[in-house]
């Protein structure tokens, strides 16, 4: 019994580093030297509630924002990073996503009931692409969520190019 | 004595030093021409998304043309207010300088210009701010926010 556990810590070693492997990009992200971020799809009817197609641009530029500060590229849509020295031949990576679930929730009921009744939510399927080759680098899912008081739904984009910069940022 | 009257004068300087020469500024003008809003990226890389900028425009016309103060604004000539002779136009002039990003407690910083159309000169300058607080919605709510202001700043300065 005891030598059967023994085996089996090896197989599980192996096959979450198989997983892991799974969740690292084909290339890291250091091979680019520029970022282009597109607005988001939202495909009709497939979430809770439909969103407000005016949130996409604020949804791209609070991630180009977020890109920038993280200080790695040394263009980020049309903004040249003076702290990022300029390279000899430019390589574009290029975001996408589709928004897989939209929760308008309610500020009332955040307000009045509070522990997390009425939270918003955006849930977004991001794909990082080569632009040269047009090759899907990597896949990744990146939310923002709204619970607390008084704070309004929009407020989840914030959360959502947070993460999205931290996603960046880790597989640099 | 001499130190009294000193004193007085400075009192009597101060409060127009302070508010720019804004109040009357711009009695006289009968019309008012807005020029296209300026978004580029600051130092920092902020910018209002492009997107929002005709919706800004649009707010701010409705905003200016509601104040009841020019006889014409842009190509809207207002029946309420009389012509008074020969028209004398203002132009004014919106540069964005900050967006803090959707979040709830977004904020656009922008920079106010007044310029006489047949001088060309700076009639004044000034910043205008909207910054939304915990009650408020979002970045939309604050173009909206952004535009009143500006609105009313033009309002306090005839």
């Amino acid at each position: 019994m005891k030598g059967r556990a023994i085996l089996l810590i090896p197989i599980l070693v192996v096959l979450s580093a198989t997983l892991c492997a799974d969740q690292k990009p084909k290339l890291a992200f250091h091979n680019f030297t520029a970022l282009e971020v597109e607005n988001f799809d939202i495909p009709k009817y497939e979430t809770k509630d439909p969103m407000p197609e005016s949130w996409l641009p604020l949804i791209r530029e609070d991630v180009v924002q977020r890109a920038i500060e993280l200080h790695l590229f040394s263009r980020v849509a049309d903004f040249k990073d003076p702290g990022v020295p300029a390279p000899a031949s430019e390589r574009v990576l290029v975001l996408r996503g589709k928004v897989t679930e939209f929760t308008h929730g309610s500020q009332a009921a955040r307000v009045i009931v509070g522990f997390g009744a009425g939270k918003g939510k955006i849930v977004v399927l991001c794909e990082f692409v080569d632009k040269a080759t047009g090759e899907v680098i990597w896949q990744r899912q990146a939310d923002g969520r709204v619970i607390g008081v008084g704070q309004s739904t929009e407020g989840a984009v914030k959360g959502l190019s947070k993460e999205i910069a931290k996603h960046i940022r880790d597989n640099w | 004595m001499r130190a009294q009257i000193a004193i007085l004068a400075l009192l009597l300087l101060i409060p127009g030093a302070v508010a720019g020469d804004r109040p009357g500024a711009l009695r006289g003008f009968s019309a008012l021409e807005l020029l296209e809003i300026e978004n580029t990226r600051n130092e920092q890389g902020q910018k209002l998304p492009d997107e929002l900028i005709p919706d800004l425009r649009q707010q701010l016309l409705h905003g200016l043309v509601a104040l009841h103060t020019f006889h014409r604004v842009e190509d809207h000539v207002d029946d309420a207010v009389p012509s008074a002779g020969a028209e004398r136009v203002v132009q004014l002039k919106v540069k964005i300088t900050g967006y803090s990003g959707a979040q709830n407690q977004a904020g656009v910083k922008s920079e106010v210009f007044l310029i006489d159309k047949a001088s060309g000169q700076e009639v004044f300058r000034s910043p205008v701010n909207a910054q939304l607080r915990y009650d408020q919605g979002a970045a939309t709510s604050a173009t909206r926010k952004l535009a009143r202001s500006i609105a009313n700043l033009v309002r306090d300065s005839r």
